[in-house]
């Protein structure tokens, strides 16, 4: 037992000390069950099912007491499978967050709020990162024929310069479409047609048409894509997005849990999806159809408050545009979950300022390759792009072939050594979002006599918080609980006037709505308000 | 152990001797044309069997009939109940999962009870008629059914053993808090008369706005605008039992629509009402989806619901109205039309169009999620109670006056009095859960033959293949281009259009195996003019998108020498076939 707290706690310290890289399943398996070791009033730990390549999906869930019973934020990472950040994030708040719960301030937060952290929803194309070929791998290890041709994972990539990486291949071809970055040779950009130039490349990921089918690498390893198998806009028969929604077992998993956890009242993901250095705005058009398809105006403008604390707490900027594609968590969260749903991949390349030092120059064409190559050089960072180099191409005879390019995950993941600072940044984000959460109170209570044994009650039911109790869209949502006001009499206690039970839709931020009763009989009577995503309030009243 | 002993052996005694009662001796019967005259497996088809009953069938006809039926579990219901298939077809010739297939299901909807029986009906009446019936026995050969009679068996159970009314509850049985107050099931309907059935509640009131009917006094009718009513109605049978002010609002009679939970075009509860969590959050549906995903085989399927007389098709969705092209409309309008031949009364509709928009139903995955051509008959019409045109409402003096000349009055609860503790002195009354929806029972069996007669028409046209030509041509320096003509000669294509657009399956494959080296293949586009396209890689086996309905593929190869030719077809939809020269 001893020496098994001694390497629990040995994994522990190296994980959070010694770490020099991402980690693994294993690796994130350690550091949760470190976490559970060290904080067992806090923390609970559970693995919702197997993948079907075997990992474990795991839940953590931070509170105190009854968590089921307070409003609860969930914290999604590892929604794409090439986004180690995501799962270094989601890891990384419940270290943060545990770590500072000696304080009063966490201690309070935890009482009220409780957090579920699904550190990593897609195991086991997360796991090629650290496989012998490093490739951005999005699928999970469900077998998928990609290219719908009766045959499964016929032609993948192949690391034709065996480097252990999967980049590029450019292949000079008089109908190329790409041509040389005027300010870096390194990069390739795309030929403007529009204004007569002229392409010199073909570009394809580095591999070989294995069943000589003329397309390349279009139906390798890698299934389902955790975040294009969710239910909103699922494309169905594309790549990667399953047969039909929720096709996976991770995918289930989470919605299973999810379905039947009402106090959840905001949904944070972590991955490429964006709205939160850039709230999305309120498009009429698209919240008015059937079928909706954007934010109702108020949760649009929860939105816009979120994303405004967001920036302030991270100091983030220059975010990239996102597209958000169908089948993701983001738009699920919302359009299907009914719950405020916000996503950030919580970091980006930075705009690399020219170096006058060296005589650099702003871009003549803005590009993120290029950028990411200047920003790395400013950082010190090396050994991220492999320089081109020509190979014999069995499926180009006679032509100039060479494999080059930028490693596979850099863009989207910082070096281990910056995630420390991201993470923080988030989690100082995530314990403030839980402050304006909704909170239901009861105020304002008034007892009248107006005969013996005949009194009124009136009393307000307020949300001192400063979002909703329900999102707009979520007042329509069959896996909501309402908010409920109910009168409970003892014996010999009559309601005479009113009604017991009250439900409604929602209660808005920072307002209130009145209840009154006339009851007849004495002793004491009590009220309960509330509802899962905003606490229940219960008082007690003498008549 | 002896009184156990003593119990199976008077349990074989009384099924013995029952079988035995129960069965004619062959010279005491005469044979009425188009049913089995002295069937090996004695049914009922006057009345409804819950899960247990339909169980006894499924099992009393795989064992009867070894070499034409199967019965297998393909999963169990949320309660634990087992969803039966029972795989219909000839297994002493080919291979049954390889061979086009046709799939029959009932009951998704718990209330709508019927299909059961007619899908247990068709696997009774194939094993049945098999022995001394020609066409069954060339269909049984080509096709295999799939026939699961109930894919709903809890709430079948719910609606036939608890109190119900005609209508409810068409759900299944997982718990859901309808009304979002945080308790489940808390409010159901009330069975005041304790009669199973739950009917209507009507109060005397001197300001009703309702009277008895004249032409019959157990119907209510609205009094007219300058009429004054002796009756309020007050709704269905039911009390409010969590004193919130509503009556029935969150009972286990509907918890969510398991015909909203299929997986394509799904959407969520406040967009489709009676969605669950997700595509196949429902473990009966999910059992069906893992099966039919096993099963490519399947070509055409029937979901029985009730009622209205319907053969309907899809699109369930205004949007998806593109995904059904031209051509699939085609086979859907040839083989609906015959049906509206087959079953008078039923008429040919389209679901979002005549009916309501309706996402994630069960049509609309079978055919655009799977590319199989998909019908959902709504059984029960009104119009067979007297042959004629007749309405559903349950104020229609039609419905009375059958249940009165035909049904001499057993589908109706009389009207009596009962305390109600919120209400005061009330009437409880009306008709019956066995009426409205399900079929009379003198009416059922020949309703169920005739539905059943247009699942054998759809499943006839499922896709039959035949090599029909094979022939050689030299081209001399001992070059011989071998030609191979593959014909369909039913309705349906082995790809529906929504399957080549999507590639849902596999193409066919045509192989050549031959003693002589095959130096190319290609599929022949047009034979008179010479038009073909070459297939480079991998050329004995030419892959052919689709064999069209009424149509054939034709493909050739050149070979160096050799002479005997072997053409064999592998179609996931079509079947195999294969013929040699």
């Amino acid at each position: 037992m001893r020496k098994l707290m001694i390497t629990t706690l040995l994994c522990w310290v190296a994980a959070t000390v010694g770490a020099q890289d991402y980690s693994n399943a294993a690796e994130q398996a350690n550091r949760l069950n470190a976490l559970t070791k060290a904080y067992p009033q806090l923390t609970t730990l559970k693995s919702l099912t197997k993948t079907n390549g075997g990992k474990d999906i795991w839940l953590l869930t931070i509170g105190t007491g009854k968590t089921e019973t307070k409003p609860a934020i969930a914290v999604i990472g590892g929604v794409e499978g090439n986004h180690l950040l995501g799962t270094e994030m989601a890891i990384g708040f419940a270290e943060q967050l545990l770590k500072g719960s000696g304080s009063d301030s966490i201690r309070a937060l935890l009482n009220r709020t409780t957090y579920y952290v699904f550190p990593n929803m897609s195991p086991d194309a997360m796991e090629q990162y650290f496989s012998k070929i490093r490739s951005e791998r999005a699928g999970n290890a469900t077998g998928t024929d990609d290219d719908r041709d009766g045959k499964q994972n016929e032609d993948g990539w192949d690391d034709l310069d065996a480097n252990g990486k999967i980049t590029i291949l450019r292949i000079e071809s008089i109908t190329g479409d790409y041509k040389l970055h005027p300010d870096d040779a390194r990069v390739l950009i795309k030929a403007d047609m529009g204004k007569g130039e002229k392409g010199k490349y073909k570009l394809l990921i580095e591999g070989i048409d294995n069943d000589k089918d003329g397309l390349f690498n279009e139906d390798g390893e890698g299934g389902i894509a955790f975040n294009k198998n969710l239910t909103y806009n699922h494309k169905t028969f594309a790549a990667g997005a399953g047969e039909f929604p929720a096709s996976e077992k991770e995918t289930r998993a989470m919605l299973d849990f999810l379905y039947d956890a009402f106090n959840v009242y905001t949904v944070v993901s972590f991955g490429t999806n964006n709205n939160l250095s850039t709230p999305i705005a309120y498009n009429p058009a698209a919240a008015n159809q059937r079928i909706v398809a954007g934010l109702l105006e108020p949760d649009a403008k929860v939105n816009g408050m979120v994303s405004d604390m967001y920036n302030k707490v991270t100091g983030s900027k220059d975010a990239p545009r996102t597209n958000v594609t169908g089948g993701d968590v983001l738009s699920w969260g919302y359009f299907h979950f009914g719950r405020y749903s916000f996503s950030t991949p919580g970091w980006w390349v930075p705009k690399a300022k020219p170096d006058t030092a060296k005589k650099e120059k702003a871009f003549t064409v803005e590009d993120a390759t290029a950028n990411y190559l200047r920003w790395a050089s400013q950082q010190g960072i090396a050994n991220t792009f492999t320089e081109w180099k020509t190979i014999q191409h069995p499926d180009f005879p006679g032509q100039k072939v060479e494999v080059g390019g930028i490693d596979p995950y850099v863009m989207n993941n910082p070096p281990y050594k910056m995630a420390d600072a991201v993470v923080k940044k988030h989690a100082e984000f995530l314990v403030k979002l839980a402050s304006n959460q909704p909170e239901i109170d009861i105020i304002n209570l008034k007892t009248e006599k107006l005969a013996s044994g005949l009194t009124r009650i009136s009393l307000d039911v307020v949300n001192k918080g400063s979002m909703s109790t329900h999102s707009k869209l979520g007042e329509r949502n069959y896996f909501v609980k309402k908010v409920k006001v109910a009168l409970q009499t003892a014996a010999k206690q009559d309601v005479v006037g009113g009604r017991k039970i009250h439900l409604l839709n929602s209660i808005e931020a920072n307002s209130s709505s009145s209840f009154s009763w006339v009851v007849k009989g004495t002793g004491k009577i009590t009220v309960e308000a509330g509802c899962p995503t905003a606490g229940t309030k219960t008082i007690e009243i003498n008549l | 152990m002896k009184q156990f002993i003593l119990k199976i052996f008077t349990t074989i005694l009384v099924l013995g001797s029952g079988m035995y009662v129960q069965a004619q001796l062959p010279d005491q019967v005469f044979k009425a044309a188009g049913s089995p005259v002295n069937p090996k497996v004695t049914a009922t088809w006057n009345r409804y069997y819950d899960h247990a009953g339909i169980s006894e069938i499924c099992k009393k006809i795989a064992a009867a009939y070894p070499d034409l039926a199967k019965l297998q579990s393909i999963g169990k219901s949320y309660e634990g109940r087992d969803l039966w298939c029972l795989t219909i077809t000839d297994f002493k010739k080919g291979n049954a999962d390889k061979k086009p297939g046709m799939y029959i299901d009932g009951n998704i909807h718990s209330n709508e009870i019927q299909g059961a029986e007619f899908a247990l009906y068709t696997a009774w009446y194939l094993t049945e008629s098999f022995g001394d019936t020609k066409f069954i026995q060339e269909l049984l050969e080509d096709k295999v059914f799939y026939i699961v009679p109930t894919i709903n068996p809890d709430a079948r159970d719910s609606y036939m053993h608890k109190p119900n009314t005609g209508s409810s509850p068409r759900s299944g049985v997982i718990p859901v808090d309808n009304d979002g107050d945080g308790q489940v099931n808390e409010d159901s309907y009330d069975d005041i008369n304790k009669d199973g059935h739950i009917t209507m509640m009507r109060r005397k009131s001197a300001n009703g706005r309702w009277k008895l009917d004249p032409k019959d006094p157990r119907n209510m009718i609205q009094v007219g605008p300058d009429e004054k009513g002796d009756y309020e109605l007050l709704g269905i049978e039911g009390i409010d039992n969590d004193g919130d002010g509503r009556v029935n609002e969150d009972g286990y009679t509907f918890e969510y629509d398991p015909n909203r939970d299929w997986g394509w075009g799904w959407q969520p509860n406040y967009i489709q009402n009676g969605a669950y969590k997700y595509p196949f959050s429902l473990p009966e549906n999910r059992a069906i989806m893992e099966f039919v995903m096993k099963h490519p085989n399947i070509a055409a399927a029937q979901s029985f619901h009730n009622a209205g007389g319907m053969i309907l098709r899809g699109p369930g969705g205004q949007e998806d109205v593109g995904t059904y092209n031209a051509q699939d409309i085609a086979v859907y309008d040839a083989i609906a039309k015959k049906g509206e031949e087959l079953i008078p009364g039923y008429k040919y509709l389209v679901v979002y169009k005549d009916l309501y928009s309706a996402y994630g139903g069960e049509l609309d995955w079978f055919y655009a999620g799977r590319g199989i051509y998909t019908y959902s008959n709504e059984l029960w019409t009104p119009y067979l109670m007297y042959m004629r045109e007749a309405t559903r409402d349950p104020f229609d003096n039609a419905s009375f006056s059958f249940d009165r000349y035909l049904l001499f009055q057993d589908a109706f609860v009389p009207w009596a009095e009962y305390d109600h503790p919120q209400y005061g002195k009330i009437e409880v009354g009306g008709m019956k859960k066995n009426f409205g929806r399900a079929h009379p029972g003198f009416l059922l069996e020949s309703d169920a033959h005739r539905n059943m007669a247009f699942s054998i028409y759809h499943c006839f046209h499922t896709p039959k293949l035949d090599v029909q030509e094979i022939s050689e041509k030299d081209l001399g320096d001992g070059l011989k281009e071998v030609t191979a003509v593959i014909t369909n000669s039913r309705l349906m294509p082995t790809h529906s259009s929504q399957d080549t657009k999507n590639k849902i399956e596999r193409p066919d494959y045509i192989t050549l195996t031959t003693s002589g080296k095959i130096l190319s293949g290609m599929q022949v586009e047009n034979r008179d003019l010479n038009l073909s396209r070459e297939q480079e890689q991998n050329p004995g086996t030419i892959e052919v998108a689709n064999i069209p309905g009424l149509g054939s593929v034709t493909v050739k190869w050149i070979v160096q020498g050799g002479g005997k030719y072997t053409v064999s077809v592998d179609s996931k939809k079509g079947g195999t076939v294969s013929a040699s020269k």
